[in-house]
């Protein structure tokens, strides 16, 4: 009997820190929050909305460090690592998606390093098959490779971006770069100028999509197309 | 093999969906035995080709040859007609399957619309190859010259064929309507003197745009002599490259309209297969009680898919709100659109 109150006792003082935790994370306190999401982990290690909400904290955390930019690498370390071990107490898939974003910053981070960031990209990718922007960064990372395979793949990335998101104005940016490069010059003005219907305000693809046409006229004049 | 269905009894076989270790396949039990080149479907079965099914297992059981296969949730080409240009981006996926097909020495044999599956998955559309190790020159209206000679099938036969499945996607019908074995022979020797753009004219359901970018491609394709075809499929692929490139604004529109349609024919059309009739593939005289015992497994699974379900549903609404709300809120701030210029940059990459 005083096992079972004991055991009760501890289990109301772990959703009590959670519940702490959880008021200091809405308040922006995160600091606060990290520490009564970590004295719950103390007593339940695997007590699944405290390390959801600590994964939480050192995001938010890493997101100021990027707004304020200063280095994220081991602030975004330090979020994936969470999200990582949640991934082995929480089955359910509605951590996944932002587990993708934490992992997509953390590539980032990763390249400013001057570090490959393929593996990190590829597992966001895998963990949510919706993240355009893991997407996109995977696609101008192997496009800047130069090798052929790769600059194809490049390609169909951006383009399976756009049919699913034709909203991600990057995309039509960074694929009409690679047909630009390519001297493709008709498919880049295509891309380009599909982007700015979606996104007339838009001034990369302003300024490129009036470069090709003034290329595709110059062109035209000269009788080489 | 657990639980079966029939799908379809043909003269040629009959069509399960059985259940392996919960996965579906599709058990093909021919009539005959021998009824394919067992050498090819080994090659096949070796294979791990997106655009060609996956053999499971092939041989004879009770003096019938069969081959199960993993089922394919998609629809057969047969049911479809495709607007051009999400036909010629089908030909493209076929015409690459069959390049990588080619190194390892492996033709179809038996192009037709019956033999290809169209899947639509994860926002792409797959055409997939099934029923190879054809013995014979495969359905007549789609065979080239040389097949009814006897001649085995290789690249030549297979590029003829896929002129024809061509006309048929684009159509609705075949090109050849001939009778019996003779007449489709004799039908293809003739096939040069069809003037096919002129058939699509004169149906008036094709712009003239999209019947001059069609044009080359018969001209490739559809011919009696194989030299007069052209080289190979790697020229077939830059001439359908052309045709899509005068009928669409850049692969972002080809993919656009291949999406379209996905989603309004294929999507659906995939949702309604359902088996016609029940019955076990391998008769044993027990079929009520094992009919009876598959729907108890069904109940059972379903009570408790609905208990987890509500479980689920306390267990979300006990006290994990705030965490996952927050969860959310994070997500959605993330994911905005507003300022993508970030991801633009390519300075990261320098």
């Amino acid at each position: 009997m005083f096992l079972v109150l004991l055991l009760l006792g501890l289990s109301a003082c772990v959703e009590d820190d959670v519940k702490r935790g959880n008021e200091a994370f809405f308040i922006g306190d995160y600091d606060r929050a990290i520490a009564n999401f970590s004295k719950a982990l103390d007593q339940e290690p695997a007590h699944r909305d405290a390390r959801y909400g600590l994964a939480l904290s050192y995001f938010s955390v890493a997101e100021e460090g990027e707004r304020l930019h200063v280095p994220t690498f081991d602030l975004w370390k330090r979020a994936a690592d969470e999200f990582r071990i949640l991934s082995k107490i929480d089955s359910g898939r509605q951590v996944d998606a932002n587990h993708s974003t934490c992992l997509f910053y953390l590539a980032r981070a990763t390249m400013v390093k001057g570090e490959n960031a393929m593996p990190l990209l590829d597992r966001s990718i895998k963990l949510d098959s919706a993240n355009y922007f893991s997407m996109n960064l995977k696609a101008l990372i192997l496009a800047k490779s130069g090798i052929p395979e790769d600059v194809e793949m490049a390609k169909q990335i951006f383009i399976h971006i756009l049919t699913s998101e034709p909203m991600f104005v990057s995309a039509y940016v960074n694929l009409g770069n690679l047909y630009w490069d390519e001297g493709d010059i008709e498919s880049a003005w295509d891309t380009w100028s599909m982007g700015l219907i979606k996104s007339p305000d838009n001034s990369a693809l302003i300024r490129w999509t009036k470069i090709a046409e003034d290329s595709l006229k110059s062109r035209v004049l000269s009788g080489e197309l | 093999m657990s639980e079966s269905e029939l799908l379809h009894s043909g003269g040629e076989a009959d069509i399960y969906v059985v259940s392996e270790k919960g996965r579906p396949c599709i058990l093909k039990w021919y009539k005959a035995k021998n009824a394919f080149d067992t050498e090819a479907i080994r090659k096949i079965a070796a294979l791990e080709e997106v655009g060609v099914y996956r053999v499971r297992e092939f041989g004879e059981r009770e003096g019938r040859s069969f081959v199960e296969y993993d089922y394919l949730p998609g629809v057969s080409c047969s049911e479809l007609k495709l607007p051009v240009v999400v036909a010629l981006y089908v030909m493209r996926k076929l015409v690459k399957t069959l390049e990588a097909l080619k190194a390892h020495q492996l033709f179809h044999g038996d192009l037709n619309p019956g033999n290809i599956i169209l899947t639509f998955a994860d926002g792409a559309l797959q055409p997939v190859l099934i029923d190879f190790g054809i013995v014979g020159p495969g359905a007549l209206a789609y065979a080239a010259p040389e097949r009814f000679q006897g001649k085995p099938a290789d690249e030549k036969s297979d590029m003829y064929s896929l002129g024809m499945l061509l006309f048929r996607m684009v159509f609705g019908s075949e090109l050849v309507a001939a009778n019996g074995y003779d007449g489709y022979a004799s039908a293809s020797l003739d096939i040069d003197r069809r003037d096919i753009s002129e058939a699509l004219y004169a149906s008036g359901k094709f712009t003239v745009q999209e019947i001059s970018a069609l044009a080359p491609l018969w001209k490739a394709m559809v011919r009696a002599d194989a030299d007069a075809r052209a080289e190979d499929l790697d020229e077939v692929d830059e001439l359908l490259e052309i045709a899509l490139s005068e009928l669409a604004v850049g692969d972002v529109s080809v993919q656009k309209a291949v999406r379209e349609y996905a989603e309004s024919e294929i999507v659906e059309k995939t949702r309604q297969k359902v088996p016609v009739e029940s019955k076990n593939a391998i008769p044993s005289g027990t079929e009520q009680k094992q009919k009876k015992f598959s729907y108890l497994k069904v109940s059972v699974l379903l009570g408790i898919v609905l208990i987890l379900i509500v479980l689920g549903l306390v267990l979300l609404n006990s006290g994990k709100k705030g965490v996952d709300d927050a969860g959310a809120y994070i997500l959605e701030k993330s994911r905005s659109l507003e300022s993508p210029d970030a991801f633009v940059d390519t300075n990261l990459l320098k």
